[in-house]
């Protein structure tokens, strides 16, 4: 098998499985009903029902997630080309460009808000 | 020496795209057709407003329009906090005085989300109100925004501002139908109502501000789903008479068929229409011949 396949195969399967942990996680705070409801949520999930991008309710926040991890991933795969964390210790105006562009990027899609549950930010 | 000239130098760069970035927003925001874009550009002339949370952008404009002839605009979001509801109500009968009905969709007593507001703080530079409210409730966002005009636009109310920079947001409003699963279980649901006074109280300037400028005012329950139980809509009611001194026109039994909606809480496309077709059929989308006539 070709390693790229293997790969993302692998990568797909991690995520999957930490997705579907976090909702038994998530759901320990729902006391006794816990197991009921995290089976009844991956019920739904797997019913497929309403799997469409109108059922959809926080598009926005999708979107937004969608674009900050698009950003997260350029400088993950552009990392291995530009050494951007050597490159900017010798280059003081990359630096400055790059600093400034990540407080940009925090003012515009940073998560401020105290009461959201600490898991959702990540 | 050299140091503090490079951060002195970044500091520049951080404020310099900062207010950059927030100028490009600011008027990207300024030109969209979103209705609060369009209310503070002045854009936003209508003869019937409609307020309201997400039940109230069930008030369907596109039918309003075709049925009556009369321009209608609606400044309703998901989960509207009255206090917004009222700082947006007053703007809009300040800069558009000659609008002849205000509706309000009444269930947004029930059901505000009051983390909506800091969301607004992309409309704060338009609206005194908007931005004393959020001060007085949010001032950790209000003085953020002050110092970061990026920050400005870091909210969900841009984003729709972006969404609807070139087109229409009048027929905003889900186009879907309910799964039978869902039609089949809608006794296990429902809800209850408290009308809280706080919300009500909001409700009470509302119709105050526009009665005191001869606009009538209009309080309405849309439909919900048949068979959705809703607990104490006659307490809503009878409060809210008492203490606007408005009729509520109820119409939450009105649609029986389970198609017309797309959930327990929401009319779909086909829905909307019926639902407005109904209120133009009583009468309700007629506006008073003479509003000083309209009983306190």
């Amino acid at each position: 098998m070709p390693k790229f396949i293997s790969g993302a195969i692998a990568v797909i399967t991690v995520y999957t499985l930490t997705n579907i942990a976090w909702i038994y996680f998530r759901s320990g705070s729902l006391g006794d009903s816990s197991f009921k409801t995290a089976n009844q949520l991956l019920g739904n999930i797997l019913s497929f029902e309403d799997f469409t991008w109108n059922g959809v309710f926080n598009k926005f926040q999708i979107i937004k997630g969608v674009i900050v991890i698009a950003i997260l991933l350029i400088v993950e795969i552009s990392n291995p080309r530009f050494h951007w964390n050597q490159t900017q210790v010798f280059k003081p105006v990359l630096r400055v460009a790059l600093f400034a562009g990540l407080i940009w990027l925090i003012a515009l899609f940073g998560t401020f808000s105290s009461n959201s549950f600490i898991y959702f930010q990540f | 020496m050299k140091k503090a000239a490079w951060i002195f130098s970044f500091l520049i760069v951080v404020l310099a795209g900062d207010r950059l970035m927030g100028w490009y927003f600011k008027s990207q925001v300024s030109g969209s057709q979103f209705r609060y874009s369009k209310l503070y550009r002045g854009d936003a002339t209508a003869d019937i407003m409609v307020i309201g949370n997400s039940r109230g952008l069930n008030i369907y404009l596109p039918s309003i329009e075709a049925l009556t002839s009369k321009k209608a605009i609606s400044l309703c979001y998901n989960g509207m906090p009255g206090d917004l509801a009222s700082a947006l109500t007053r703007d809009y009968v300040d800069r558009y005085p000659s609008v002849k009905t205000v509706i309000i969709e009444l269930c947004m007593v029930e059901m505000p989300d009051e983390q909506l507001l800091p969301s607004f703080v992309s409309y704060m530079q338009y609206s005194t109100r908007i931005d004393s409210l959020i001060r007085s409730k949010f001032y950790q966002t209000w003085f953020t925004s002050k110092i970061s005009h990026l920050y400005q636009y870091n909210n969900e109310v841009f984003q729709r501002a972006i969404y609807y920079k070139n087109r229409s947001d009048n027929d905003w409003t889900s186009d879907r139908s309910m799964s039978e699963k869902l039609v089949k279980e809608v006794g296990r649901y429902g809800m209850e109502f408290h009308a809280d006074a706080n919300q009500l109280q909001h409700i009470k300037t509302i119709t105050d501000y526009c009665r005191s400028r001869s606009i009538e005012v209009k309080l309405v329950i849309a439909p919900f789903f048949p068979g959705f139980v809703v607990k104490n809509i006659d307490l809503l009611k009878s409060k809210t008479e008492m203490i606007t001194g408005c009729k509520v026109y109820d119409y939450s039994t009105v649609l029986q068929n389970s198609t017309s909606f797309s959930d327990y809480l929401h009319m779909n496309v086909k829905g909307c229409k019926e639902f407005v077709q109904i209120l133009d059929k009583d009468g309700f989308l007629t506006p008073a011949e003479n509003t000083a006539q309209i009983p306190y």
